[in-house]
């Protein structure tokens, strides 16, 4: 990824603390901020970065503009920005809260410092509600956590630079984790232990009175560290229990405890029982249809935590402080390291409703005959219509997010999509899934190109969550219905390889297209779909 | 000295065996302005101590470094 970053001060040596793999641009010289953002030859609009940081330090600017600091240069700071970002829609920005090293001194009652400060930061946040690719940069968040110096007055008078050492490593980091959010690196399963971990003792032995577990005194970091636990799981990720307990002891402080703030419907997943917890990992990871890549485990018990890490190297452990009252905090790194995210699509929100669903189909499945009536069971609808714009966040998230079911893996941001629709005969169909256990939301995308009497399919994808249903046929079926209405003889389409697409590579094969090799896959044609029997019900709504 | 020398080598990101206590600020592409101001304050963290800004510039070697340490123990 590239990445680009500006400011009033000296940010060069943040270089030496982010992690390696993307290539980073700072200006030559400090102060360029107003040259890099208008100079449309300057280095910034040369690089044409993926993500781009801008952090402005008060007192160097309140020195150099004085009186004129709003005009000159928060104000107009602040256009360049918005004007930066409506350019270059695909670059994300994310601007700094007014970076403010010292008081000034001055006497309570004139507070035009804290006003400049409070009205940038206010600017900001409006402004990033506003406009879809800029973010706030959350550095009051980081140093009221910094419990040690943030800033450094002898690296300030040496360098120009405002942060200590230390302070530096922290930006570094909150840098990394937004970039590797970025970089849809996201895990999307935090697996937790029980005793001692989510509450103090042993629920089969203390019982519910015995554990510690309170809005006060000892039992308090327990209570915060699942608020914390409880607020990751609202940004979207799935919550599961693993623990050696028997079921009906484990789930008793959830369902009875009068400071248990994580309820039963908070967890995803629950494997209360004595088998080891690396079996148990790799059965979620099986359930939930997630790689082991994409969970994080959080126990107390070192043993658990080494087993874990040898046995199944691709799930993150999740270091455990020795005093619990660090707990809180460790959990507040755990967001940072793992689960950062910039925004929230609908289907976060609703995910760990719609994976319990999930394990009911399962149940139901185990119980049915044959395939075919289980899906014929399960009554699918399916809603086909043209892309709408309030689509656009989700069907980019689903083309960056999906793997297994995707015959190109082309990735795309809400602006690519806005991009690929405005050339001509450019169409994007999607597909919103539900059935008599509940909604899955839009799952599938159909992207294509139409020119007269020829169709090429740009792509297809599908959220893993409805494979094997039979929707991608009846989708398809009903597409090429309404295609042939427009006259359409002629089909491609391709299929491109990945480390993960191999689920899909006979589709096209499977509705009696004819192959032929390309570079990195395949590249078909027909003269119509052969798709019989669909056992879905398809509403197509132009 | 070794523990020293070794301070440095993880600092500059090269083997100990690239420098010693003679080599100059400017003579390892590793240790340009930027690292200099880098090392004042990292060595500030690591020993305790505090080094004035008019002492600074009399830092020009290794051996600067070391010997300022020693005396301000």
């Amino acid at each position: 990824m590239k990445v680009a970053f500006l400011s009033n001060v000296n940010m060069n040596m943040l270089q030496s603390f982010l992690s390696k793999g993307n290539s980073y641009y700072f200006p030559d010289g400090y102060d360029m901020v107003f040259q890099e953002l208008t100079d449309t030859n300057s280095g910034l609009y040369c690089n044409a970065p993926d993500a781009l940081f801008v952090f402005p330090h008060f007192q160097s600017a309140i020195e150099k503009y004085g009186a004129y600091f709003r005009e000159e240069f928060s104000n107009s700071l602040l256009d360049l920005i918005i004007r930066y970002a409506e350019k270059n829609p695909q670059t994300r920005i994310f601007v700094s809260e007014m970076i403010a090293t010292s008081l000034q001194i001055e006497p309570l009652n004139i507070n035009n410092s804290a006003i400049h400060i409070a009205e940038w930061n206010y600017n900001i946040y409006s402004k990033s509600n506003q406009i879809d690719n800029l973010f706030v940069f959350p550095m009051q968040m980081m140093i009221a956590q910094s419990k040690d110096e943030f800033f450094s007055d002898k690296l300030n008078y040496l360098g120009k630079i405002p942060f200590s050492i230390f302070g530096q490593k922290k930006i570094a980091e909150q840098v990394d984790c937004i970039l590797n959010a970025l970089s849809k690196k996201r895990k999307k399963c935090l697996l937790l232990d029980l005793d001692n971990t989510l509450w103090g003792g042993v629920i089969g032995e203390d019982g519910l009175a015995g554990i510690k577990l309170s809005n006060d005194g000892e039992g308090k970091p327990y209570y915060d560290s699942q608020l914390r636990i409880k607020a990751i799981k609202d940004t979207g990720i799935l919550l599961a229990i693993v623990s050696k307990n028997n079921l009906e002891d484990a789930m008793l402080p959830f369902e009875k405890h009068e400071y248990c703030p994580l309820k039963k419907a908070d967890f995803a997943i629950c494997k209360a029982n004595w088998n080891e917890k690396t079996d148990n990992i790799e059965a979620i990871a099986q359930e939930l249809n997630i790689g082991l890549d994409s969970m994080v485990f959080l126990d107390d018990n070192n043993v658990e935590r080494e087993k874990v890490k040898t046995a199944l190297p691709q799930v993150t452990v999740a270091e455990f402080p020795k005093d619990i009252t660090m707990l809180p905090a460790l959990l507040e790194q755990v967001y940072n390291r793992y689960f950062f995210v910039d925004s929230l699509t609908a289907e976060d929100i609703e995910k760990t409703k719609s994976y319990q669903i999930e394990q009911i189909r399962v149940k139901q499945r185990e119980s049915a005959q044959d395939l075919q009536s289980y899906i014929k069971g399960l009554q699918i609808k399916i809603d086909l219509h043209p892309i709408r714009s309030n689509e656009l966040e989700r069907v980019a998230q689903l083309t960056q997010k999906t793997n297994q079911f995707n015959l190109t893996t082309q990735r795309f941001t809400i602006n690519e999509l806005k991009v690929y629709l405005s050339k001509i005969g450019n169409e994007i169909y999607v597909a919103n899934v539900k059935d008599r256990y509940g909604d899955y939301g839009l799952v599938m995308v159909i992207m294509l190109t139409y020119e007269n009497s020829h169709v090429h399919i740009d792509n297809i994808l599908m959220s893993c969550r409805v494979m094997g249903r039979d929707v991608e046929n009846s989708v398809m079926h009903e597409i090429a219905k309404q295609m042939s209405k427009r006259g359409v003889t002629e089909w491609a389409g391709k299929y491109m390889v990945s480390p993960k697409n191999a689920p899909v590579c006979n589709l096209y094969d499977s509705w009696g297209f004819e192959a032929s090799e390309c570079d990195g896959g395949k590249v078909y044609h027909a003269k119509k779909f052969k798709i019989e029997n669909t056992l879905c019900e398809v509403i197509y709504d132009r | 000295m070794e523990e020293f020398l070794q301070f440095v080598a993880s600092l500059f990101g090269v083997d100990k065996e690239k420098f010693s206590l003679q080599t100059k600020y400017g003579e390892l592409p590793q240790w340009d302005s930027m690292m200099q101001i880098r090392m004042i304050a990292e060595i500030e963290d690591a020993y305790g101590v505090i080094i004035p800004m008019e002492d600074v510039s009399n830092l020009m070697t290794l051996a600067d470094f070391y010997k300022y340490l020693e005396n301000n123990k």
